[in-house]
């Protein structure tokens, strides 16, 4: 070995600063990402509190608009109606998902790939589809019409129906969490002691995943109680909160109005908001580093009960996603039952036609593009680093908010917000501009967390060691930080861009002449009482959600494989 | 040491209300090797932050080189740093992760070649260089972290707990590697460790921290011989911890009466006492009437000497820890419930003013 002198290592000069630049630059960006999220989050939520405060005219109305409200028996009922409706819907959602899940997780039954791939299909469908499959089945010319025995679709049957079929995926994701998530060495220690079945599912199952179960419900309860789509389709004369909001705001342009009624119904979706993270932080907690994972045994008869219980409710979940897909290619229904492509002829049935489609696309991709990099560099900021603490403390926890708030109650906030004229940004309105920040705005939470938790795997001292190596902090990000969450920049670029696509909710209040997309002229055709081609439009959604969710699964598996090498041992 | 490469001046720093040090003096001098030693939580690791600028202090000043350096973030101070975790760039290789504060003093490509090869030989990294640290050891991800510190010829080398993730034998073969590159190169190096053998084996001197404060400074053979406090003596080594009173120049443990060689200043009549011995200090016979009467309560063996536990009911309730040499051990036929006699020779009794700690 050679001797290094101590002339050569002398021979690396070092720059010298006084100031330190890069934690002003750190705090000027961190400034930047707080007043981005001010704008796009939290002014416009705080301009639907002021409106439900004002009259008509704009001036201070107190109280006015509250008692208005609950003082009109027409709009108070709505609240009765929107919560028996979502209550109804919980309790089947999470009844049905949990017995998927634990088929899924507990049992060894077959064919658990393409159960779960059926299972979680609605998520990639927008909330008017099966509303739209429901009319096919159930509707005056339904084909089993009949199974509801004289009752109308339109109404509560087809609201609990719709938002159980749109929100089980949500709930068996955080089933099967919660069941995945076990002790195998609770379950040996109860068998050793010679405890029965059901005796251990109440005393060792069940409490495991009560946090779960909670969680299930308070998500559940919230997307039934906020969503827009399924009432909008089969929802009748039956009125509940989301389309009074609509009703309120788009119908009689009484926005003081439509703010109350936003404003009542940020109450659940609040509620179950700090119940579900209650639940989060109690479940993780739950389980121990040294826990052993579950492995479920073979059993013959559980197991094909399983697979019969589990096979009927994806048939359901096939038929509704199937009924459109075919309804959609049928030349009219239920006249002539030929197949045809005339209802993806758009521009026959709506005056936007095809556009509306490439509309949907410039903004997922948009969303998904401006998403994505304010997203990471948002949580980066505030992961990882040096501005000011209480500063990222409050963006921490302003990023929660939007999971918080229904799309039709920000839909609201934005249409208060930026139509004042005296707000600079007004010229966005109507543009594809301010769709896509109000997307953004929507995902935010999600997004975010998926980011906060990949930067926080990063080991805490790469940029300790930058320091000391004098490499500036944004270099280490480039080089290493962002290659090192790059799986997971491609994963919320996915979720941003699917979710742009078959939201509704707050686009409705949104979109201008030219920007109207293809989820909203979905509900514009189907009441116009075109609804074929309200089904192929929703089948079209459904086909680039499936699409961009393949590209996403093929690009992290390039990226795992290729491009990340040094991923492999 | 003639000039100290590095002064530490009344370092204060807390967290919220929670103060971790509490006023921190240290002189360290050039091309010393310091380990900073305590207990978890002690404030040993954000000495070191605060030595880096990582986690700037609450209050109180640092010169290192005869500059103040109180102020400035860490990207203009002059150390390099290995950390428990290695924090090596995974997406990079050895060679990249070497040369990565190299590439951005814009040297040329040639020279930066010439410098990682250089610190590759230095640490015994060269047939691995185009590996990723995925694909190494644990020992080799430390090699490449020392070797990434040095690249810029730092005249400060900080290592926190840079050998704890690794096993026995691997840390064992480190630690001479770590003391000799450091030797060679003569840089200023400052170790944070909780491992107690780690410190006396490698340090020129131990900084011995408990609480926020320093307890102790000096050489190995100083703070494991000659222990300044109680909480030295008993964090250093195996330690007996009597408490008496200091009565008529003697220390009264129990019914027994104990003379040291040493007395230290201050201990008034009467005053409570804390006397401290190593158990391979104690010696231990059969039979005779000298000595401390005490029963075997029970042994260990420890490869290269025997532990007992000796039940001295006129010293106190607790068993004597004492250790034996194997051939010492061999001619006195031990076993639980032997009686024997323990003898504490007077030069080898440290003596310390109040009660200890429990």
């Amino acid at each position: 070995m050679t001797e290094i002198p101590m002339g050569t290592l002398g021979a690396i000069e070092r720059p010298r600063r006084a100031v330190d630049v890069e934690r002003l630059v750190h705090t000027l960006a961190t400034v930047a990402g707080a007043l981005i999220l001010l704008v796009i989050i939290v002014l416009p939520l705080a301009a639907v509190f002021v409106k439900a405060f004002q009259a008509r005219d704009g001036s201070f109305a107190g109280l006015a608009n509250f008692t208005a409200y609950f003082g009109n028996p027409a709009l108070f009922r709505s609240v009765w109606n929107s919560v028996w409706v979502a209550g109804l819907a919980t309790v089947i959602t999470v009844g049905l998902a949990f017995v998927f899940a634990y088929g899924l997780t507990r049992t060894r039954m077959r064919g658990k790939t393409l159960l779960q791939l059926v299972a979680i299909s609605p998520l990639l469908t927008p909330s008017m589809l099966p509303a739209i499959s429901l009319v096919y089945l159930f509707g005056n010319q339904g084909v089993i019409k009949d199974w509801l025995m004289g009752q109308s679709i339109y109404g509560p049957i087809g609201l609990v129906a719709g938002l159980v079929y749109y929100c089980f995926p949500h709930a068996l994701m955080i089933l099967v969490t919660a069941l995945t998530l076990a002790d195998q060495r609770l379950y040996e220690a109860a068998e050793a002691l010679g405890t029965r079945p059901a005796r251990i599912f109440r005393t060792v199952t069940l409490p495991g995943i009560r946090f779960g179960l909670i969680g299930a419900a308070a998500v559940t309860f919230t997307l039934a109680i906020t969503d827009f789509g399924v009432a909008k389709v089969v929802g009748g004369r039956f009125n509940v909160l989301a389309t009074d909001v609509y009703k309120q705001v788009v119908g009689q342009n009484n926005f003081s109005m439509g703010a109350v009624v936003g404003l009542v119904l940020l109450i659940p979706a609040i509620l179950s908001f700090a119940v579900t993270r209650a639940a989060e932080r109690r479940q993780r907690a739950a389980l121990t580093a040294r826990a052993v994972l579950f492995a479920p045994q073979p059993a013959s008869f559980r197991d094909t009960v399983f697979l019969v219980a589990c096979g009927l409710i994806a048939v359901v979940l096939a038929v509704m996603l199937g009924m459109s897909a075919y309804a959609s290619l049928v030349k009219l229904w239920p006249y002539d039952l030929s197949l045809s492509l005339i209802s993806y002829d758009f521009a026959e049935h709506d005056a936007d036609g095809w556009s509306s489609v490439w509309n949907s696309l410039i903004l997922g991709g948009g969303a998904a593009a401006v998403g994505t990099v304010l997203v990471f560099v948002v949580a980066y900021l505030v992961e990882k680093g040096q501005g000011p603490r209480g500063l990222r403390e409050a963006i921490r926890v302003v990023a929660l908010l939007p999971m918080a708030v229904p799309g039709l109650v920000l839909g609201i906030a934005y249409v208060f917000f930026f139509n004042q004229p005296a707000n600079p940004l007004n010229g966005l309105v109507g543009g594809m501009a301010i769709l896509i920040i109000n997307t953004v705005a929507h995902f935010y939470t999600v997004a975010h967390l998926t980011a906060q938790t990949a930067l926080k795997q990063i080991d805490g001292e790469f940029e300790a060691v930058s320091a000391s190596l004098r490499v500036p902090q944004y270099k280490t990000m480039l080089r290493v930080t962002v290659p090192l969450c790059l799986p997971t920049l491609i994963s919320i670029f996915g979720y941003m861009f699917a979710n742009a696509l078959t939201t509704a909710s707050a686009l409705i209040f949104l979109y201008g002449p030219d920007t109207k997309v293809a989820s909203v002229a979905v509900i514009a055709m189907d009441d116009a009482g075109n609804v074929g081609p309200a089904a192929a439009m929703a089948m079209v959604i459904v086909y680039c959600a499936v699409a961009v969710r393949l590209i996403t699964a093929g690009l992290n598996h390039l990226v795992a494989g290729r491009l990340q090498r040094w991923r492999q041992r | 040491m003639t000039q100290p490469y590095l002064v530490l001046s009344g370092i204060r720093k807390s967290f919220g209300a929670i103060e971790v040090l509490k006023g921190i003096d240290l002189e360290i001098g050039t091309g010393e090797f310091v380990c900073f030693l305590g207990p978890s939580g002690c404030g040993k690791t954000t000495l070191l932050r605060a030595i880096a600028g990582l986690d700037r202090q609450t209050s109180g000043r640092l010169w290192q080189a005869g500059r103040e350096i109180s102020t400035l973030p860490p990207s203009a101070r002059d150390f390099g740093i290995v950390f428990q975790s290695y924090a090596l760039f995974p997406n990079l290789t050895v060679f990249e992760n070497i040369a990565y504060g190299l590439v951005n003093r814009r040297l040329a490509k040639a020279e930066i070649k010439a410098r990682v090869d250089e610190l590759a030989r230095l640490v015994h990294l060269e047939p691995h260089i185009a590996k990723y640290p995925a694909q190494l050891s644990g020992g080799q991800q430390q090699r490449v972290a020392l070797a990434r510190a040095l690249a810029l010829s730092p005249g400060l080398l900080l290592l926190d707990e840079p050998l704890s993730a690794l096993d026995a034998q691997v840390r064992g073969h480190l630690r001479a590697e770590i003391r000799s590159i450091q030797r060679r190169l003569g840089v200023t190096t400052i170790m944070v460790t909780h491992d107690q053998e780690e410190a006396l084996t490698m340090a020129d001197r131990i900084v011995l921290m408990n609480d926020g404060r320093i307890e102790q400074v000096g050489s190995p053979r100083e703070v494991y011989g000659r222990p300044a406090t109680p909480f030295t003596a008993a964090f250093i080594g195996q330690m007996n911890v009597l408490s008496g009173i200091w009565a008529d120049g003697c220390a009264r443990v129990g019914a027994e009466t104990l003379v040291a060689a040493e007395v230290p200043d201050g201990l008034g009549d009467r005053a409570d006492v804390t006397v401290c011995i190593r158990p391979e200090d104690i010696g231990l016979t059969a039979n005779g009437a000298a000595g401390v009467a005490a029963t075997i309560a029970g042994l260990e063996f420890c490869g290269s000497f025997l532990r007992l536990h000796a039940a001295a009911p006129s010293l106190r309730e607790a068993p004597i820890v004492v250790d034996l040499a194997p051939e010492r051990a061999n001619g006195l036929a031990l076993g639980p419930g032997m009686e024997c006699r323990l003898h504490l020779p007077g030069d080898r009794l440290r003596l310390y003013p109040g009660t200890a700690r429990p």
